[in-house]
């Protein structure tokens, strides 16, 4: 394992480097792609790994646009490549090689995949309601939306809005017992609108924190389901 | 203390199914504990110990927590404590 750079944050850290985790590995799965030079904000096209071998990786269009989309880029052109993982993501720049048209496939290098895992605490996969106050045009804006994984450091949650990485936010989230409110930095906006935003937790009461560590600790064990042993 | 007069914004904690925003006005600060007033129409309760985000609309916008502390000045006006920073 190749250690690459790490970073500290106050009490947050993010991590980055390249694992033994390679194309080969997602076949099959589903992966983000947008062109590098695409600003933040453009959507980006799914691809699922046909096969990654050697220097050549073989991803195939998910969908129209994502097919019009491969079918328009040139060889030697940058992509960037984003696909969730269960401890963080996984991430790679491509070099476009050719698009296959009867074949309806894009060629592109096998380049090894970095990974970044942003959060210090485990993070537990749960999906919650959440409210999201927002700071717009001098007045407070309330957004709904929905918790993909949480932790004792922060969340990511899927929210129908624009946001800007770096910006404060107020949050409720809305555990079955009790909602647990905070001040949170959003610090991760994805370039696809549809992926999940990541949010620090950057104030908490004691009692808040209390609740979300006990709640947490519930989700997590219900998880576990005890296997009878014959 | 420092100057007041901002406008402020607070999330508070739901009661019943949603959680409710209301404006107020920032009247007092100090280091730790802030005094909003509110329209007369504007009812607000915070039990103490109960937590509050609250935007300060002013230059730099803060977003603040606080919690509820006691107070005998009615609805219309609010004593909150602000909760320290994680970092």
């Amino acid at each position: 394992v190749a250690a690459g750079a790490v970073a500290f944050f106050g009490s947050f850290r993010t991590v980055e480097n390249v694992d033994r985790r390679e194309l080969y590995g997602m076949t099959g799965s589903v992966v983000r792609v947008v062109r590098s030079t695409d600003a933040s904000g453009a959507v980006a096209h799914l691809f699922t790994v046909e096969s990654a071998a050697g220097g050549t990786a073989v991803l195939r269009p998910c969908d129209r646009p994502a097919k019009a989309f491969a079918a328009a880029l040139q060889h030697g052109e940058l992509l960037t490549l984003t696909a969730a993982a269960s401890d963080g993501v996984l991430g790679a720049t491509l070099v476009v090689d050719r698009w296959l048209l009867a074949g309806r496939m894009l060629l592109v290098n096998n380049p090894p995949l970095s990974f970044a895992q942003r959060r210090d605490s485990f993070r537990v996969p749960v999906t919650l309601p959440v409210d999201l106050g927002l700071v717009r045009n001098g007045t407070m804006r309330l957004v709904s939306g929905t918790t993909n994984d949480v932790s004792q450091g922060g969340c990511s949650m899927i929210v129908r809005e624009f946001l800007r990485e770096g910006e404060m936010a107020a949050v409720a989230i809305r555990f079955e017992d009790r909602t647990v409110m905070s001040v949170v930095q959003i610090v991760g906006v994805p370039p696809d609108r549809r992926a999940p935003i990541r949010a620090r937790f950057d104030q908490m009461t004691p009692f808040d924190r209390s609740a979300l560590s006990a709640n947490l600790r519930r989700h997590e064990t219900a998880r576990v389901r005890p296997v009878v042993m014959r | 203390m420092r100057p007041s007069g901002s406008n402020v914004s607070l999330l508070l904690p739901p009661s019943g199914d949603s959680v409710r925003v209301v404006d107020g006005l920032l009247m007092q600060r100090t280091s730790n504990v802030l005094a909003i007033s509110f329209d007369d129409d504007v009812t607000v309760a915070v039990q103490p110990g109960e937590a509050v985000v609250v935007i300060v609309h002013d230059i730099p916008e803060e977003v603040l927590l606080a919690t509820g502390l006691p107070s005998d000045e009615g609805n219309t006006h609010l004593r909150l404590q602000l909760v320290e920073r994680r970092t």
